[in-house]
């Protein structure tokens, strides 16, 4: 039996509680999609680009070890983000909310992060990202290089 | 009447305790007793070591230990050894050339050549030659896919790209036409521009092909002869690597350097012999084999074996308190390896694999001042003392009370400095010898074959077996097996390989398999123990064939390794000969054989039952 190498492969996915004010739509791996679905009557209660750029990052992250994901900007819940790490295909999701960057993966037990972040540096939120994509690989995580 | 005698053995990291209750001419009980050793085999600081390993033996018993009636000390073999590494070749980057890494994610897949230019430059590119880009730290990863598509459009032939940052495969995503490329390339800045340049990127799982043979660069770079076989060190340096760089520089040079490692002298009974330290182990030894008995050894003033000679020859002395000139190297282990060594020249800390020789010395001098420490003990605990017989000797004593042996009977006590072996004739006479080589040697090739540069995490390597921590709730052991936790395993350990140590798990920060890792240990192993044990055998041998012998039995601390056993009694069983681990008086496993036979030895000279 022959197999075939898989042209879509299975996406991480970053849940981005955010909205786009004044950043341009990322230039983004041509196979991202990216999905602004926001109930007006909430926005008020979401971030900013500050929110979307670091989930831009934890992508490019992801993107670098070879994995594909996708960015869903919208108003999310950490149940509903940690339900969609059990249900995944990768079985990694990933929360960017209110400047924090929450990692949850299928493999632990009970509802707690495999990495919660606070306040980090775009090039941290990249490492961030290729952490979560090493979940998948079964590699050794990268120590983060400036915390704040 | 009851009586108690002890033999203790001070050994060089633990002193054992074999206590013996006698009743009416009968060893009714004994008990064992063990303490790490206090100070320097052989010196007062011992005393320490030895009031603790008595009173955890007498504790056993259920006495005090200054109840004792007798205590019989061992007459301590007067041996120790020391090694060293010598690299005999070296390569050198006089002008940097050769960039061959193995970033974990390099982007694109093939082979590309081109002149090297600096990304900023391609403005200033013309559209006859091919190029590869070169991109600095401060260039984004998406301003260098603009720049590589929007010059790609202009007809500049762009055929690969070398990155400072961890950025290739982001680069090469958004690429419209794809291209090798190499990243995490550490000094960019010294990446010589408009030099002729190869960059190769082989496909996950595969290694480069073009670039790790030398009649591959030849072609890429039209290289003559001469030209070929200056290339050979790079071909070497890059073999195994996923992906590389080669750029060729008008005044590059890079050498392979056999560096002069000196000469060791043996001098046998009747004629010194030569053994040049570059020509490798095996010829070394062929003169150390050669040589009927060892007088002495000495090395080429000046270079590394000649200072490391001299230096094991002066710690004895200062030891045993007799002038160096009284101290005599009896033996010499050479054992050749392959070590990583950093590149001189390197742009990307890449390592080449460089030939070394290990060298391991062992010096035997007078008596060691036993019966200095006698005396001194003997006033502290306020008992008789008594110095037992040599410790060889001693040793076979005590593992013939393992259950399945007999004379003649071969006993192997491999320590950290030394392997000791003594033979017993059926007759019972007996015959010891020491020779160099052993566990300190073993841990100093893992060090050095890893690239660790970490005695202790190559001593943990050496005597832990390995595991893979495959998910956050379980780890494979190297034999395939797998084990599940409870709990989350700690994330800093996730994908890595860990030393499954009894009080706990270490990392190993590596690169290098699981599989690397346990081969580099066992090769070790064979090459520094399983050959000493071939050597002695054939030493004591009366005819040189090792059929001769049908038990050889392991002892000391050394033979608790997990795999020495195992892998003494696969090698041996070769021979027909039986081997194993000793068992002690039924109960003590590879421990207390000195003490044991010290205590035993008492019994048979005052004519006791035992």
């Amino acid at each position: 039996m022959e197999y075939k190498e898989s042209a879509a492969p299975p996406k991480i996915h970053i849940f981005c509680t955010g909205i786009r004010a004044n950043l341009p739509p990322a230039e983004c791996f041509s196979e991202i999609r990216i999905e602004e679905k926001i109930e007006s009557d909430s926005r008020s209660a979401l971030g900013g680009d500050a929110e979307i750029r670091l989930a831009e990052e934890v992508g490019y992250g992801i993107e670098e070890e070879g994995l594909s994901y996708q960015i869903e900007i919208g108003s999310y819940e950490r149940e509903a983000v940690w339900d969609a790490s059990r249900s995944s295909e990768l079985g990694v999701s990933i929360l960017v909310k209110a400047g924090e960057i929450t990692v949850y993966c299928r493999q632990l037990k009970g509802m707690s992060p495999l990495f919660q972040h606070e306040s980090l540096t775009l090039v941290d939120a990249r490492i961030v990202g290729k952490n979560a994509a090493r979940i998948v690989k079964n590699k050794p995580f990268s120590e983060l290089v400036q915390r704040i | 009447m009851i009586r108690y005698v002890a033999g203790v053995d001070i050994g060089n990291a633990t002193t054992e305790t074999a206590l013996g209750m006698l009743e009416n001419g009968n060893l009714i009980r004994c008990e064992s007793g063990i303490a790490p050793t206090a100070g320097v085999k052989g010196t007062k600081d011992n005393i320490l070591g030895i009031i603790q390993s008595l009173k955890d033996a007498a504790s056993k018993m259920g006495i005090d230990y200054k109840a004792l009636d007798l205590i019989r000390i061992n007459e301590a073999t007067p041996v120790i050894g020391d090694f060293a590494m010598e690299t005999i070749t070296e390569t050198i980057i006089t002008e940097s050339t050769l960039i061959g890494h193995n970033p974990d994610t390099p982007g694109g897949m093939g082979l590309g050549t081109g002149k090297t230019i600096l990304i900023g430059d391609l403005a200033q590119a013309g559209t006859d030659e091919k190029y590869i880009v070169v991109v600095p730290e401060d260039v984004d990863f998406l301003d260098a896919a603009r720049l590589i598509n929007e010059n790609a459009e202009h007809g500049i032939q762009i055929e690969g790209a070398i990155l400072k940052k961890d950025d290739g495969v982001l680069v090469n995503n958004r690429l419209k036409r794809k291209i090798p490329i190499v990243d995490e390339v550490e000094m960019i800045g010294r990446v010589p521009l408009g030099m002729p340049c190869a960059v190769e990127v082989a496909a996950p799982g595969g290694c480069i092909d073009l670039l790790a043979n030398p009649y591959g660069i030849a072609t890429v770079f039209a290289l003559n002869t001469k030209e070929t076989r200056q290339i050979v060190p790079i071909a070497k340096a890059l073999i195994g690597n996923r992906s590389a760089v080669v750029i060729k520089t008008p005044s590059g040079e890079i050498r392979e350097r056999r560096i002069p490692a000196g000469e060791i002298l043996i001098h046998g009974e009747h004629k010194t012999y030569r053994a040049a330290v570059d020509r490798g182990a095996q010829e070394i030894m062929a003169v150390v084999g050669k040589t009927s008995e060892i007088r002495d050894v000495t090395g080429t003033t000046g270079t590394n074996v000649g200072g490391m000679l001299e230096k094991v020859r002066l710690e004895m002395a200062a030891l045993t308190e007799q002038d160096s000139k009284d101290v005599f190297i009896r033996d010499l282990m050479a054992v050749d390896t392959i070590v990583p060594k950093e590149v001189q020249g390197n742009l990307a800390n890449e390592f080449a694999m460089e030939k070394a020789v290990g060298i391991a010395a062992m010096v035997k001098t007078h008596k060691l001042h036993m019966e200095r420490l006698a005396r001194a003990l003997s006033e502290e605990l306020g008992l008789p003392i008594d110095i037992g017989g040599v410790e060889g000797s001693m040793a076979v004593r005590g593992a013939l009370t393992t259950p399945g042996t007999d004379k003649p009977l071969l006993v192997l006590d491999i320590g950290a400095g030394s392997t000791d072996v003594c033979l017993m004739e059926e007759d019972g006479r007996t015959k010891p010898i020491h020779l160099a080589g052993a566990g300190n040697m073993v841990t100093m090739l893992i060090s050095a074959e890893l690239g660790l540069d970490n005695f202790r995490l190559a001593e943990d390597i050496k005597k832990y077996p390995l595991a893979k921590v495959e998910s956050l709730y379980h780890i494979r052991h190297e034999d395939g097996s797998v084990q599940f936790f409870e709990e989350a395993i700690d994330s800093k350990l996730y994908g890595r390989t860990i030393i499954v140590k009894p009080e706990g798990w270490k990392a190993i920060k590596t690169k290098k398999s699981l599989e690397k890792i346990r081969q580099v240990r066992r090769e070790a192993k064979e090459k520094v123990l399983i050959q000493n044990i071939l050597r002695a055998l054939k030493t004591v041998s009366l005819t040189g064939n090792l059929n001769e012998f049908e038990h050889v039995v392991l002892v000391g601390g050394s033979s608790l390794d997990f795999e020495l056993g195992n892998m003494v009694t696969d090698a041996l069983s070769y021979y027909g000969i039986i081997s194993g681990k000793a068992n002690i008086r039924k109960t003590e496993g590879p421990r207390n054989a000195v003490a044991t036979g010290l205590l035993l030895s008492y019994l048979e000279e005052n004519g006791y039952g035992i």
